[in-house]
């Protein structure tokens, strides 16, 4: 039996061992982020140390920033001394910064893998749980604090407990109307938001080799959502053609090395998981959530679930406080419900596909009166590709606000947000209580089916907008 | 870091399950402006989706704004704490407000590494165990409980004492309030060896 791949990869990093599973394993690439890094640079000011390794380090500024045409660094208050700080201690410290300007720009997420800074078999680390987006083109990725943040800096590695490994295989094949997110967001539903914990997932069978790196990414964004350690794709054909070329990729005979590389370690025919879940894609509906947490979710087509029906208490009373929180009736149908926001964007779903897949349904319709309708790419680079394609006119015509770059409504920065009581359907991660603003609602979907949202002004089945 | 050996202090039960690090720690405020927002004092923040109703107003009902949890330093939670976002404000929000130690059956898991980087403890503890503790301290006059961290030992009153097992190398570093960056610098020697013969074994992997 051989190891899995996050077996070989851990063995390939570990620096030191200290017994009982833990090592002192190197990183190979750190993102970080203005959000939470700044107490990490201070602390590194404050102990005289410098950034160990600034080759292997880049930064960006995402989360506090206002997406407004003709924004500035500055024009969001609350984040402005956080965002000067950042462009500082990049300069300081020597660390290549993607500033707001620079067509490189973006969430970090988005951005990291598009540069060819996230690399199969790597280990990469940002201070933000949605890293494990990295894992979609086979970097193992994880989030961390920001104590770690400033010790990846010191030292250019960190103390890990060995995770364990779990196989989640996705067969059959993806009906039309339905996305990545819908496939990530049915196993969170099936198997919870705490599955994961402990673990770093492998996503795989042939529903996932049948994804492009898009998709890929948008389904290891969220195995935070199911709890893991990260989440991680075999890197194969797709992953290569997608990284050859890219800025930061290995080039000539390091490419070809890195390629033999990169087979060898996910050559991985029989090995054994320590747990295996399953998903049939071919019997999934587009999901919605319905609830306070992403595996509060239903296919559109069904009934906002009846807490009495649960047998567990704790999951009663949960459901009970999500029901109340989300303002819907139990036994009620979920499409009809009435919506006031619909956001697009987002480390999950603001790449280019994602934004084809809502202009689709946006084409040569409108949104629904009173319907707030926004347009956020996830980076710059995906903004202009859009625009070459036009998709920028598409969302405008149709009604929608077409934004520059950043986390925006996801996490209620920026000035995006949900007002409270409102109802909003989102491409993001996170159904929180809170999370969109205070007292805010929040639908999970694709963006299909937030599009389908914003021009019927209600929760609809995109596949009856689809030809 | 402070040292963590023996803790006396009133515990608070929040056993909600998921109770994620958006919660404990907002990057809003309900009523006011984020400008104004950002300014306040993390324990001021803390929960502040559960403590206020979204126009500012205070719900009355929230458990650690009775006079009885004034003081608190313990929460007892439900399944799954600390989940989702890997904010460290969640553990420093906590810590501001006098909290040293969370017991719950499970947490996230970065919210859990943060915690012991900052001397927080989060103690695992089956639910039922966490349910009479609890019960007990319902039942007590001050909702005081020990954590002895030196004879890994919980003290209620009105309870026998109840035992928890954690490994050493969680509970040495609290013991003696050691800081992780300090230990990690000593092995300089082993990380730069390391790089060495891994850039010869996989020479892509460092950009030049
Ligand atoms: S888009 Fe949302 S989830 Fe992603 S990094 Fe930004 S705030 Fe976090």
């Amino acid at each position: 039996m051989s190891r899995t791949p996050f077996e070989k990869i851990w063995d390939q990093h570990v620096v030191k061992e200290f017994g009982d599973g833990r090592a002192l394993i190197h990183i190979d690439r750190h993102f970080a982020q203005e959000g939470t890094s700044g107490r990490a640079f201070d602390g590194l000011r404050a102990a005289g140390l410098p950034v160990r390794r600034p080759d292997l380090t880049v930064g960006t500024i995402d989360h506090g920033l206002s997406t407004l045409p003709g924004r500035k660094i500055d024009s969001y208050a609350a984040s402005t001394v956080r965002n000067l700080a950042m462009r500082k201690n990049c300069h300081d410290f020597g660390v290549r910064l993607f500033d707001i300007d620079d067509p490189n720009h973006g969430i970090v997420h988005v951005v990291g893998p598009n540069l060819g800074f996230a690399l199969p078999g790597c280990t990469y680390v940002c201070g933000d749980s949605h890293t494990a987006s990295c894992g979609g083109v086979g970097a193992w990725a994880w989030g961390i604090g920001t104590t770690e943040v400033m010790q990846v800096f010191a030292t250019q590695t960190l103390i890990m407990r060995k995770p364990k490994t779990l196989r989640a295989s996705f067969t059959g094949t993806l009906p039309r109307g339905l996305y990545a997110k819908d496939m990530i967001l049915a196993l969170i539903g099936r198997y919870g938001i705490e599955a994961g914990v402990g673990h770093v997932v492998q996503y795989a069978g042939p529903a996932i080799s049948a994804l492009p790196i898009e998709g890929r990414l948008t389904v290891c964004n969220m195995s935070i959502e199911f709890g893991a350690r990260g989440g991680l794709i075999a890197a194969d054909d797709t992953t290569f053609q997608y990284l050859h070329g890219r800025e930061m990729s290995p080039k000539g005979a390091l490419w070809d090395q890195a390629m033999a590389d990169w087979r060898a370690l996910f050559d991985n025919a029989d090995c054994q998981y320590d747990r295996d879940l399953e998903i049939d894609c071919s019997r999934i509906s587009p999901q919605v959530t319905w609830g306070t947490t992403p595996q509060d979710v239903i296919a559109v087509d069904a009934m906002v679930p009846d807490p009495a029906s649960a047998t567990d208490p704790a999951r009663r009373a949960m459901m009970e406080r999500a029901i109340d929180y989300i303002g819907l009736t139990p036994g009620q149908p979920i499409a009809g419900t009435p919506i006031d926001v619909a956001f697009i964007g987002s480390c999950t779903n603001g790449r280019l596909s994602d934004l084809q897949a809502a202009a689709e349904v946006a084409r040569g319709r409108k949104v629904a009166a009173g319907v707030k309708a926004l347009v956020v790419p996830g980076a710059a680079h995906v903004k202009a590709a859009a625009e070459a394609l036009g998709l920028h006119k598409v969302f405008l015509e149709a009604g929608f606000e077409w934004r520059e770059s950043a986390c925006s409504m996801c996490v209620a920065a920026g000035g995006d947000i949900v007002p409270p009581g409102k109802r909003s359907i989102s491409t993001s991660n996170r159904n929180f209580e809170g999370r969109q603003g205070p007292g805010a609602r929040t639908h999970l979907a694709s963006p299909a089916m937030v599009a389908a949202a914003a021009v019927t002004g209600c929760i609809t089945d995109v596949r009856t907008l689809l030809n | 870091m402070e040292k963590f050996t023996v803790l006396t202090g009133v515990a608070a039960p929040m056993l909600m399950t998921n109770i994620n690090t958006d919660l404990i720690a907002p990057s809003h405020f309900p009523g006011k402006k984020p400008e104004q927002a950002v300014l306040m004092p993390m324990r001021e923040k803390m929960f502040a989706n559960l403590r206020y109703f979204p126009d500012g107003s205070r719900r009355p009902d929230f458990v650690l704004d009775q006079p009885r949890y004034r003081d608190v330093r313990v929460i007892l939670a439900g399944p799954n704490f600390g989940c989702g976002s890997s904010r460290e404000t969640a553990v420093w929000s906590l810590q501001e407000a006098g909290i040293r130690c969370v017991i719950a059956p499970s947490f996230g898991d970065i919210f859990h590494d943060n915690s012991y980087q900052n001397g927080l403890l989060p103690l695992k503890l089956p639910m039922e165990d966490i349910e009479r503790i609890a019960a007990a301290l319902d039942r007590s006059n001050a909702s005081e409980m020990t954590i002895d961290l030196e004879h890994c030992q919980l003290r209620v009153p009105g309870m026998d004492p109840v035992a928890f097992e954690l490994s050493d190398e969680r509970r040495l570093p609290l013991l003696e309030g050691l800081d992780q960056l300090g230990f990690m610098m000593r092995s300089q020697a082993d990380i730069v060896a390391f790089e060495q013969s891994d850039e010869q074994a996989r020479p892509w992997a460092y950009p030049r």
